[in-house]
């Protein structure tokens, strides 16, 4: 055997032993990916990406592959973003928002979707493998803080055409309309016509309420100079709105809708879930955000909303502001 | 799966597209309002099947509600006292609230009512694009495409431009609104957002279509016919490079920038190879 037989001999040897190995080897098991699809770029949204994204890193280190998706506010993008995910065999879909929500269900995936902060009723996900997260304070507890907190005369209700605001501004209005509070709505369908629109509130007005409206949420700033004008409080729904200027809100942290959404995300993927797990309502874990220097500008004060607090059984923040 | 996905987005919007391409290449007029049109369509259709009402009423009254918005972008634009950008800016300033009014919220969920199967909604899609077409190559068509090409010289012929100017925006709108019906349909819900875009999405992907075609001869009596392959290959190549994209892994945020980056290579292409 001259040397080039050798050689040759030893290649087929090496490369048999490689391809055995390379064969009988244990195959990785690939990542189970999780579709994340956000509707619009927002940090409220981005808040509950990161509490979903910290929840699965705590229940599966690396195990789990989340994936996110901005579908830029184009229905047809976000369609195709969900088809691709169903597509690749992604293990669940987890659309957040309402539409998105809405969407993820008409391309009837077998896929199942757990829908974060969206609002979906019971009969429109019966028989539909779809998980619901929601957030909503009620209407009733909303009235109930308003009338703990400042016994209003006249509120101004400051909504956008936003799905989800849009109606529980109405339901609001009805509620407040009916324990007899004159209700004033202002409805603006994009930002330019907020500053306009705000310079209407009455200064009758003992509070000003914004809602979980995006649109609105972005210009709090704007709300807060009229607020400040008039020394009435603004009354919002999020930790965001007070961070950016509102005086308090009473609301849940955007982190927890994630990190429920976690939870039964972790359910789905054990095959452990029951049907209590069908709707998870985060909004138990509600609590207030307070913001102290906006709370000097109005007539609240921190007695009067640690009265508040106590009798709502509210856990109460102090929240580091922008403003 | 991929080419289903392609070609149920194609139907839903193809006559979008062909109101557009009606609008936009046979008037010469730039109407924007068929974003409005699209959920309004989308709007009344999903309200009035989740009241209870049949599809097929629910779907007449869509497209009438957005054949009205045509006759009233019109009537803005009457004796030519507003430019039709403008007139189409303010009708859609309008709709903004009308919609909202019409819908009575912001989102309608159509998920627990019964829709037309999809099959039907595609067939439906190609025959009112068809119609449309063959509507373009009688003698009504012709004297669209007269309006479009020289309206004085129509106006002195005796002919009321006015009128024409109306029909065929109320086809156009009418079609934006079919659109969103058929689009609700298929996504379970009228939101209303859901337009924001399409009529650039739909003007993106004619002029694509358009450029794809140029050197395909037809006779001048058959032109409406290019323009409508023209409009069947700029929505397929629209879609097809958006799911190419998007399969590539591009991120989405990052697609608009892209496309619209190949709109205006394609549009340069196209104005430079008219030059030489």
């Amino acid at each position: 055997m001259n040397k080039y037989q050798r050689l040759l001999m030893n290649s087929v040897i090496f490369g048999g032993a490689m391809i055995f190995i390379l064969a009988t080897a244990p195959k990785a098991t690939p990542r189970p990916k999780v579709g994340v699809i956000m509707p619009i770029e927002h940090a409220a949204i981005e808040e509950i990406e990161d509490g979903l994204r910290d929840k699965v890193r705590e229940l599966y280190g690396i195990k789990v592959e989340v994936v996110t998706k901005n579908a830029q506010g184009d229905a047809q993008m976000m369609r195709n973003v969900m088809q691709q995910m169903i597509e690749k065999q992604f293990a669940v879909l987890m659309p957040i928002g309402t539409s998105t929500a809405q969407m993820a269900l008409s391309l009837h995936a077998e896929t199942p979707i757990v829908a974060l902060a969206a609002k979906i009723t019971k009969e429109e996900a019966k028989d539909n493998n779809i998980f619901v997260i929601q957030e909503e304070i009620s209407t009733k507890t909303h009235v109930e803080f308003l009338q703990e907190l400042l016994s209003p005369q006249h509120i101004t209700l400051v909504i956008s055409n936003a799905e989800k605001a849009f109606q529980e501004a109405e339901e609001l209005t009805k509620a407040l309309k009916s324990s007899g509070v004159e209700v004033d709505n202002i409805v603006v369908a994009n930002l330019s016509e907020l500053h306009g629109a705000v310079q209407s509130i009455q200064p009758t007005t003992d509070a000003i309420v914004i809602l979980k409206d995006h649109l609105i949420v972005s210009a709090v700033e704007t709300i807060a100079q009229k607020a400040y004008e008039l020394q009435v409080p603004i009354v919002a729904s999020d930790e965001g709105s007070v961070q950016k200027g509102a005086t308090i809100a009473l609301g849940v942290k955007e982190r927890a809708i994630g990190e429920a959404g976690g939870e039964i995300l972790h359910k789905v993927l054990e095959h452990t879930f029951t049907e209590e797990d069908l709707f998870t309502d985060v909004s138990v874990s509600a609590s207030l955000f307070v913001n102290n220097k906006a709370l000097t500008q109005s007539k609240l004060d921190v007695a009067k909303i640690a009265e508040v607090a106590r009798k709502m059984n509210l856990v109460t923040n102090y929240v580091q502001t922008t403003r | 799966m991929l080419f289903a996905n392609i070609i149920e987005q194609i139907l839903l919007l193809l006559p979008l597209c062909v109101g557009i391409y009606l609008s936009f290449q046979i008037l010469k007029l730039t109407d924007l309002t068929t974003d409005g049109s699209f959920v309004l369509g989308a709007g009344v259709f999903a309200r009035l099947a989740a009241q209870g009402y049949s599809l097929s009423f629910a779907t007449v009254v869509a497209l009438l509600s957005g054949m009205g918005v045509g006759c009233f972008v019109a009537y803005i634009q009457k004796d030519n006292k507003v430019n039709s950008l403008i007139a189409g800016i303010l009708a859609l300033f309008i709709l903004q609230s009308f919609n909202l009014l019409v819908m009575g919220k912001p989102n309608i969920s159509l998920i627990n009512v019964v829709v037309l199967p999809k099959y039907i909604i595609y067939l439906l899609s190609l025959a009112t694009s068809f119609s449309v077409l063959v509507v373009l190559l009688c003698s009504f068509g012709l004297l669209l495409r007269g309006f479009g090409e020289n309206e004085a010289l129509l106006a002195r012929f005796g002919y009321k431009t006015h009128t024409l100017k109306t029909l065929g925006l109320m086809i156009s709108n009418g079609l934006a609104a079919f659109s969103g019906v058929l689009t609700a349909q298929v996504f379970n819900y009228a939101d209303l957002n859901m337009g924001v875009g399409v009529t650039l999405t739909g003007i993106g992907a004619l002029m694509v279509g358009l450029y794809l075609i140029q050197d395909l001869n037809f006779s001048r009596r058959m032109l409406p016919v290019k323009g409508f392959v023209g409009v069947v290959v700029g929505v397929t190549t629209y879609f097809f490079l958006l799911n190419l994209f998007l399969r590539l892994g591009i991120n989405p945020l990052y697609l608009k920038l892209l496309m619209g980056l190949l709109l205006i290579s394609f549009l340069r292409i196209r104005l430079a190879s008219h030059i030489s």
